[in-house]
C-alpha cells in the first residue's frame, strides 16, 4: 500500500522534471523558430545558432536531476523504498521541489526569448556571438540557484 | 597543434599589371590579402592615385548565370536526397577539362534565349490559367441552353444570375414570392453544394429580388460576356487548353534537355565568374601611386620559399618583401594540426578562430569532445553503428575537405564510444554475460546507466569530468595570455583562479572523504589565489578600497575573469552527460523489453509473428534511440565546449587565413 506521503513526495519530483521539460520546451522552441529565420537568410550561422538553441535544454535537465534525487531520497530505485513515507515528510519533499519546479520552468522560457533577441545581435553583427550568449546564460545562473536549493533542502535540511 | 607562423609580404607591381599579379596570386593560392587602406594615415592617402575596378561586366554576367541556373532548378531539378545534400561534395575538376568548359559557351546571349524560353513558357502558363478560371465561369451555365449574350436586361425586365446553398433554393423562392410578387426563378445547374439560377423580373421588383437574395445569403453572379452558347465556348476553351498544354509541355522538354546539355558548363562559368570577382575585389584593397601598385598580404612561412620563387619566375618586374609581424599586427589565422586531430578544426571554424600568437584549442577540443560524446552515447552497438554509417557516407558520397573532416571526427567519436560502450557493457542496451547475481568477468559493465546504485555515481563523474576539464580550461587560458605577452592577465586573472578553484576542490575532498591533509594543501592552494583575485581583480582601480571591493564583487562573479557562482554553474552543468547517457541506455533497455515481450510466442505462427514484430519494434527503436542519441551528444558536447569551457581560454577572436585561391562552388579544384 503506498502512503499519501510516498505518493506527494514523487509528485514533488514528477512535477519538478515535467515542469523543467515544459519550460525547455517552450524556451528551445521560442530560439528556434527564430533561429530557423536566420538561418534561412545565412546558412553559415547555423553553428551559432544552434548553441543559442540549445541553451535552455539545460533546465530540463535539472529538473530530471531533481526527480532522481526525490528516488534516491525515497529509496525509489530498492527493494525497500519508503512506501509507508509519513505524510509531514512527503509534503517537505514536495516542498523542496517548488523552487526548482518555477525556477527551471519560468527561466527556461525566458532565457529561451533573451535567446531570441541574441540571435537577432548575432543575425546583425556575428563577431558579438561571444557576448550576446552571456545574456541568455545569464537567465540560467537563476535556474541554477533553484536546483542548488532544492538540492540542499532535499539531500541536507530533510532528514526521514 | 598549433597556430601557423605567418611572414608579411609586400608586394609593388607596375599599376598596369595588377591584374596580372593578382592572377598569379590566385594561382599560386598561399596568399592572404589584407585591405591596405585598413588603418593608413591621411598623409598616406593623400598618395593614392585614383584607380577604378570596373566589375559590372562580371556582375552582369553572374547575373546572368543565375539567372540560367534558376531556370535550369525550375525545369530540370537536380534531386539529391537528404544524405547527399549533407555529405556529398562538389566534383573535382582539372585545369584544362575547366577552361574548355567556360570557354564553350556566352552566358549573356545563353541567358537571352533561355530567358525567352522561359517568358514564353510563363505567357503560355498565365493564358492556361485565364482559361481554366473562365471554363470554372461558364460550366455551370451550359445547361441553359441559350446565348448568354441574350441573358441580359431589357427594357421589359431584369436578369439576376446567382449562386445559393442548394438547401436554401426553396427559401429563395419563398422569398421571392414575398419580396418581388412577379419574379421567376429558373434552376439551371447544380455544382457541389451550390445551385446557380436565373431570376426574371419586372424592372420595378429589382429591389425586392436584392433583398430576397440578401435574406437567403445568395451571391449574385456576372455571366461570361460570351456571343455563342456556353456549350460552343467551352469547347473551344478545351481546344486551346489542350493545345497550350501542347505548348508548354514541349518548351519544358526543350528547357530540360538544355539543362541537361549545358549545366556543367553554366556551373563552371558561375564558379568562375565568382573567382573573377574576388580578384577584383582584392584589386580594390590594393594600394596605388602614379605608376605602381601595393600588395599587403600574409603567407605561411612553410610557404614562403615558394611564393618568392613562383613569383620571381612568373612576374620578374615586381618587387617582393618579406617581414615577421610586429606587435601591433593583426595576422591571420591558420591552424595546422595532426591528422587525428585535424577533423576538430571544423568545430574551431565553427565558432572563430584564436588569436595569432596564442594557443590553438583544437587539441584541447578534441579530447574534450570526444570524451563528452563517448560517454553521452556510450553504448558500443551504437558506436559500432555509428563508425559502419560514416565509413559508408565518406565512401557513397565522395566526400572531401570540410565534409570529410566533419565525418572522420564523427568516425573517433564513435570509435570512442566503442570504448565507453565496453566500460558500460552495453550492446544496443544488452548487458551479455552479466546478470544481477554478478558482472561479466566479474567487473563489467564498470558502470550501467540503467542501474539505479550506480545513477549518483554517474552524477558524480560527470560533476567530476566537470571540475577536471573547467581546471583544465582555466590553465590553458593562463598559457594562452602568457604565449600572447599578457603576462599580468596571466597571472592574476587565470592562474589566480586556477590556484583558487584547485585549493577550493581539494578542501572541498578533504572535507568530503575526511582527509585532512588534502584539506590544508586545498587551503595553502587556494590562500595565494583568493588573495590575488581580491588584491588584482580590480588592479585598474586607482583608489586602494575600489580595488578592493571590486576583488570582493569579482568573487561572485560579477567583474572580473570569474567568479564562484560562474564555476559553480559551469561544473553543474557537467551533469548532462550523465543525464543524455541515462537518456540513451534506458530507451536502449526499453527496446529490449519490447522486443522480449513480443518475442518467444508458443507455437510456430505466434513464433514467426513475434520475431518479426518484435525485430521490427526493436529495430524502430534503436534506430530513433540512436538517431536521436547522436544528435543530443553533438549538441550538448558542443555547447561544454563552447559554453562552460571555450569562454574560459579564448577570450577573443582572430582573423582566419583565407588565401585568394580558386575556389568553386559547384566544383573542387584539383591542387
Amino acid at each position: 500500500m503506498i502512503s499519501l506521503g510516498f505518493a506527494i513526495a514523487l509528485a514533488g519530483g514528477a512535477l519538478a522534471a515535467g515542469m523543467a521539460a515544459y519550460g525547455s520546451s517552450v524556451g528551445v522552441g521560442k530560439a528556434g523558430e527564430m533561429a530557423g529565420g536566420v538561418i534561412s537568410e545565412d546558412p553559415d550561422k547555423f553553428g551559432s545558432m544552434l548553441i543559442l538553441q540549445a541553451l535552455p535544454a539545460t533546465q530540463a535537465i535539472y529538473g530530471l536531476v531533481v526527480a532522481i534525487l526525490v528516488l534516491v531520497k525515497i529509496e525509489g530505485f530498492s527493494e525497500a523504498r519508503m512506501l509507508d513515507l509519513p505524510l509531514g515528510a512527503g509534503i517537505a519533499i514536495f516542498a523542496a521541489c517548488i523552487p526548482a519546479m518555477f525556477g527551471e520552468l519560468i527561466s527556461a522560457i525566458w532565457q529561451g526569448k533573451v535567446a531570441v533577441s541574441s540571435m537577432g545581435a548575432v543575425a546583425k553583427k556575428p563577431e558579438s556571438f561571444g557576448r550576446a550568449v552571456i545574456m541568455p546564460v545569464m537567465v540560467e545562473t537563476f535556474g541554477l540557484f533553484a536546483l542548488i536549493a532544492t538540492i540542499i533542502i532535499l539531500m541536507v535540511v530533510i532528514q526521514l | 597543434m598549433a597556430i601557423s607562423q605567418v611572414v608579411r609580404v609586400e608586394i609593388v607591381a607596375p599599376k598596369d599589371r595588377a591584374a596580372d599579379l593578382l592572377g598569379t596570386l590566385e594561382n599560386i593560392g598561399k596568399l592572404h590579402i589584407d585591405d591596405i587602406h585598413d588603418g593608413l594615415s591621411d598623409e598616406d592617402r593623400a598618395w593614392e592615385a585614383e584607380h577604378r575596378v570596373d566589375s559590372r561586366q562580371v556582375d552582369e554576367r553572374l547575373a546572368a548565370t543565375r539567372i540560367v541556373i534558376d531556370a535550369f532548378h525550375r525545369f530540370a531539378p537536380v534531386k539529391t536526397g537528404l544524405l547527399e545534400d549533407f555529405f556529398s561534395s562538389p566534383p573535382a575538376v582539372s585545369d584544362e577539362e575547366f577552361r574548355n568548359l567556360t570557354g564553350s559557351l556566352d552566358i549573356v546571349a545563353y541567358r537571352d534565349a533561355v530567358h525567352a524560353q522561359v517568358e514564353g513558357h510563363d505567357a503560355v502558363l498565365s493564358e492556361l490559367q485565364a482559361l481554366r478560371e473562365r471554363i470554372d465561369a461558364i460550366e455551370p451555365w451550359q445547361e441553359l441552353g441559350v446565348d448568354l449574350a441574350d441573358v441580359q436586361d431589357t427594357s421589359y425586365a431584369t436578369m439576376t444570375a446567382l449562386r445559393v446553398p442548394s438547401n436554401l433554393v426553396g427559401q429563395l423562392s419563398a422569398e421571392l414570392r414575398t419580396q418581388a410578387a412577379d419574379a421567376l426563378l429558373q434552376t439551371v445547374a447544380k455544382r457541389g453544394k451550390n445551385t446557380y439560377a436565373v431570376v426574371a423580373a419586372l424592372p420595378g421588383s429589382q429591389e425586392g429580388v436584392r433583398a430576397a437574395l440578401k435574406g437567403v445569403r445568395a451571391d449574385e453572379v456576372e455571366l461570361p460576356q460570351l456571343h455563342t452558347s456556353a456549350t460552343e465556348a467551352l469547347a473551344s476553351a478545351q481546344s486551346r487548353i489542350t493545345e497550350l498544354g501542347r505548348r508548354r509541355d514541349e518548351i519544358e522538354r526543350e528547357l530540360a534537355a538544355q539543362a541537361e546539355q549545358h549545366r556543367r558548363v553554366v556551373l563552371a562559368i558561375s564558379d568562375d565568374l565568382e573567382g573573377r570577382r574576388r580578384v577584383l575585389d582584392a584589386e580594390r584593397q590594393l594600394f596605388y601611386s602614379q605608376h605602381a601598385a601595393v600588395v599587403a598580404a600574409w603567407t605561411e612561412v612553410r610557404d614562403r620559399e615558394q611564393v618568392e620563387q613562383r613569383l620571381a619566375a612568373e612576374l620578374p618586374d615586381v618587387r617582393v618583401r618579406f617581414t615577421d609581424p610586429k606587435p601591433e599586427d593583426a595576422p591571420p589565422v591558420r591552424l595546422r594540426n595532426r591528422k587525428l586531430v585535424r577533423p576538430f578544426e571544423t568545430l574551431v571554424d565553427m565558432y572563430g578562430m584564436p588569436k595569432y600568437g596564442g594557443i590553438d584549442p583544437t587539441p584541447f577540443i578534441a579530447v574534450a569532445m570526444t570524451v563528452f560524446y563517448a560517454i553521452s552515447l556510450g553504448d558500443f552497438g551504437y558506436g559500432l553503428m555509428q563508425v559502419l554509417l560514416v565509413l559508408w557516407l565518406r565512401k557513397r558520397y565522395g566526400a572531401a575537405g570540410g565534409t570529410w573532416l566533419f565525418l572522420t571526427m564523427f568516425l573517433y567519436m564513435g570509435v570512442a564510444t566503442l570504448g565507453v560502450g565496453v566500460l558500460t557493457w552495453s550492446f544496443f542496451g544488452f548487458t551479455p554475460g552479466a546478470t544481477e547475481a554478478g558482472k561479466f568477468l566479474g567487473f563489467l559493465p564498470l558502470i550501467n546507466p540503467t542501474a539505479a546504485e550506480d545513477i549518483i555515481p554517474l552524477i558524480g563523474i560527470a560533476i567530476g569530468l566537470g571540475v577536471v576539464f573547467q581546471l583544465a580550461s582555466v590553465f590553458a587560458g593562463f598559457l594562452n595570455l602568457f604565449k600572447r605577452g599578457q603576462i599580468a592577465d596571466a597571472i592574476f586573472d587565470n592562474l589566480a583562479w586556477f590556484l583558487l578553484l584547485l585549493g577550493a576542490f581539494a578542501a572541498l575532498a578533504g572535507v568530503a572523504l575526511d582527509i585532512v591533509a588534502l584539506l590544508i594543501a586545498g587551503a595553502v592552494l587556494a590562500a595565494p589565489g583568493l588573495l590575488t583575485v581580491v588584491l588584482f581583480s580590480g588592479r585598474n582601480v586607482r583608489n586602494i578600497f575600489g580595488r578592493l571591493l571590486a576583488g570582493v564583487f569579482a568573487l561572485y562573479g560579477i567583474i572580473g575573469y570569474y567568479g564562484f557562482v560562474g564555476a559553480f554553474s559551469d561544473i553543474l552543468s557537467y551533469m548532462r552527460l550523465a543525464i543524455l547517457s541515462m537518456t540513451s541506455a534506458f530507451i536502449a533497455f526499453v527496446a529490449e523489453i519490447i522486443g522480449n515481450l513480443l518475442w518467444g510466442g508458443e507455437g510456430v505462427v505466434l513464433f514467426i509473428v513475434g520475431l518479426i514484430f518484435g525485430g521490427l519494434v526493436f529495430v524502430f527503436f534503436h534506430i530513433l534511440n540512436l538517431v536521436l542519441s547522436m544528435l543530443g551528444s553533438f549538441v550538448h558536447s558542443l555547447r561544454l565546449n563552447f559554453l562552460e569551457s571555450f569562454q574560459r581560454y579564448y577570450p577573443e577572436g582572430g582573423v582566419q587565413f583565407t588565401p585568394l585561391r580558386r575556389e568553386g562552388r559547384f566544383f573542387r579544384f584539383e591542387d
